[in-house]
């Protein structure tokens, strides 16, 4: 399956492992997390859902949740700004991440700092995974963009719950794909992308000067656009971002992740044929007043000639 | 005496010819250093900055605190560069926490000559000016902007070294284009100064009056004219440095700035084609692999994206573009860029 052509999951009979495509046996997967109050709201079925594809109410045919593995590309920053005592907190929410996993999930290791690095392909042993990140030395520049759409591409072909848990305390600074280019493949991927980021608030300055003033407010503007364009592309996915103190421990974050991972629903339902070529607005509501749905805004849709 | 002897004998005595003094040694460390520093004079620049950055930085410290006694300007003057030298190194290694102090270091040591010919107008003290603002501008450039939050006194501190840098050597095509290459760096970045792409485009049209056939200038210039978005103007220079019979490294990058503005213009076979001819140039760079893996994965060609990031993913990262003379380390705008500079400073402590 292409990434470009067919974003969201379009599975056909559940009995055909790698099934051709065919519209008319086609079926959208939508990788949906329901909160209330911060915590995951549970027990929903195909009824509690409303699933509307490009403003037309479709029929949820089925609500699946924790029993489907994940496949997770865990993309983590190792520049040099993570060096010393965070590189350590990194590694050990890392390593409680993958021990928390099931035995059916899968996981796969991508570091970047200007360079990329495959450190271990999908697997579902997370010996690997502890071995390479035990390893990892912190340096360099950060290029997470990249980094993204490597791991998007890894995700390409995988037909279950493709997740990507991004970690970054960096502005992009040596990518070689753009900030637009970044949105674009997300919102073409079927993966739900996740991100942790943390960083130095810059100190308030001696505005003394004009000069001193303005450097400080593109400073501020600077740190917004990085966290606006970390947050586009989780919410473009139906994933979240979770901003974290400078030096705090990261495990938490890593950790509740992985619960709200855990507690999505998969809804499936099948769009009539034919189905059209191109974006579909895709808006998830459930029938509960006062409940966040998180989904992902829409799917590319081309039909396989 | 065998040849070899001969050999080191004369070599040890040119070297004591040189050998750089101080009026009292107190420490072994000191006498280390000054060594050092001869051997730098000597035309030994690797291993004086490989060993010297094995030293204690406290000892030039020291030898900084006591106003170097004894010491002549011309060995003041090489352990200014050697410093330098040694910081810019570490820089390109991301040992930017060592490479400051180093950086401080050839500061003040350059300082301690010009307190001494304070008020003459005599070339050398010019020419340790130029070196003094050139190169901590170009440390401060690089270590403030691009990894630590905006500092202001060290932007404005290395904004007007620079331009002072300048201004000493308005007309030489390797000031420019070094210079050019700083502010470029400083234009593109999202916390830079954004005026300073304007700057860095005008130094190098400058230099490209004096020198209209430099390959580098030339690639420059396309590049900055690029991020200035000026396309048209900018492929002429990058078409040129591919006629020339120059560096793989010029070509390869000139072939990624041509493809960049052929795939944002939706061209992407053309944009295909540049990545490619990229890495027959230098196949061991990694952001080539990338830049092809998308406009494959936006063309259609899924599978081929696919292959191309895998061959990214897999490179060890310490090929040669993860390390010194790679694509980053040009970027950065350090290591190909001040070399030049660092020889002809060399050949006035050695002469």
């Amino acid at each position: 399956m292409s990434l470009a052509g067919l974003v969201l999951l379009l599975i056909a009979a559940p009995q055909e492992p790698r099934p051709l495509f065919r519209v008319s046996t086609e079926a959208v997967q939508v990788d949906v997390f329901v909160g209330e109050d911060g915590r995951a709201v549970t027990g929903l079925g195909p009824e509690d859902f409303e699933l509307y594809d490009d403003g037309v109410l479709r029929n949820v045919d089925s609500v699946a949740v924790a029993e489907v593995p994940l496949n997770v590309v865990l993309v983590l920053d190792v520049s040099e700004s993570v060096e010393g005592v965070a590189l350590t907190q990194l590694r050990s929410a890392a390593d409680k991440f993958l021990d928390e996993l099931s035995p059916e999930d899968r996981a796969a290791l991508v570091t970047f700092s200007h360079h990329l690095s495959l450190r271990s392909d999908l697997t579902s042993d997370p010996a690997p995974l502890k071995q390479a990140l035990s390893k990892v030395e912190a340096v360099g520049g950060t290029s997470w963009h990249d980094a993204l759409f490597a791991a998007l591409e890894m995700l390409e072909a995988v037909r279950e719950r493709p997740v990507v848990l991004l970690f970054t305390d960096g502005a992009d600074t040596y990518s070689w794909l753009r900030e637009e280019q970044v949105v674009s493949l997300v919102s073409r991927s079927n993966a739900v992308v996740y991100a942790i980021t943390r960083g130095e608030r810059a100190a308030i300055p001696d505005l003394g000067t004009t000069r001193a003033q303005e450097r400080f407010r593109q400073n501020r503007r600077e740190r917004f656009r990085r966290t606006r364009l970390l947050l586009d592309v989780t919410r473009e996915s139906g994933g979240r971002l979770i901003e974290t103190s400078s030096s705090g421990p990261l495990e938490e974050s890593f950790l509740e992740i992985l619960a709200e991972m855990k507690t999505r629903y998969i809804l499936t339902y099948s769009p009539p044929a034919p189905v059209r070529n191109g974006w579909h607005e895709l808006e998830v509501k459930v029938k509960r007043k006062g409940v966040d749905v998180h989904a992902r805004r829409g799917y590319h849709y081309e039909a396989r000639r | 005496m065998a040849l070899g002897q001969a050999l080191t004998l004369t070599a040890a005595l040119f070297l004591q010819s040189r050998e750089c003094e101080l009026t009292e040694v107190t420490f072994q460390e000191d006498a280390e250093y000054l060594h050092l520093v001869s051997l730098y004079r000597a035309g030994h620049p690797s291993e004086a900055i490989r060993e010297i950055g094995n030293l204690d930085i406290a000892v030039v410290k020291r030898l900084i605190q006591s106003e170097a006694p004894g010491m002549s300007d011309d060995c003041l003057q090489a352990a200014s560069i050697l410093e330098t030298e040694l910081a810019m190194t570490l820089a390109e290694n991301s040992l930017w926490q060592n490479a400051d102090s180093h950086f401080e270091a050839a500061w003040q040591i350059s300082l301690l000559i010009e307190l001494t010919y304070q008020g003459e107008r005599a070339t050398p003290v010019r020419r340790l000016r130029f070196q003094r603002d050139w190169l901590l501008a170009a440390g401060l450039f690089n270590h403030q902007l691009i990894f630590m939050n905006v500092a202001e006194k060290a932007f404005v501190r290395a904004d007007r070294f620079l331009h002072n840098a300048v201004r000493l050597y308005p007309n030489d095509p390797e000031v420019l284009l070094a210079a050019g290459s700083l502010l470029e760096w400083s234009g593109s970045l999202r916390e830079g100064e954004p005026s300073h792409l304007k700057e860095a485009e005008e130094l190098y049209a400058r230099a490209l009056r004096l020198t209209p056939d430099e390959p580098e200038i030339l690639l420059r210039h396309g590049v900055v004219l690029e991020k200035l978005e000026k396309e048209d103007e900018a492929r002429p220079p990058l078409r040129r440095v591919l006629e020339l019979e120059t560096r793989k490294d010029l070509i390869y990058r000139s072939r990624m700035v041509l493809g960049k503005m052929a795939e944002r213009a939706g061209r992407l076979v053309e944009a295909i084609a540049h990545y490619e001819a990229a890495l027959d140039a230098i196949p061991s760079w990694q952001v080539a692999y990338v830049a092809l893996g998308h406009a494959l994965h936006t063309s259609g060609s899924h599978d081929r994206a696919r292959e191309e990031l895998d061959r990214a993913l897999a490179m060890d990262m310490k090929s040669a573009d993860a390390t010194l003379g790679g694509w980053w380390s040009y970027e950065l705008g350090v290591a190909l860029r001040f070399e030049p500079l660092f020889e002809r400073m060399r050949a006035e402590v050695t002469k």
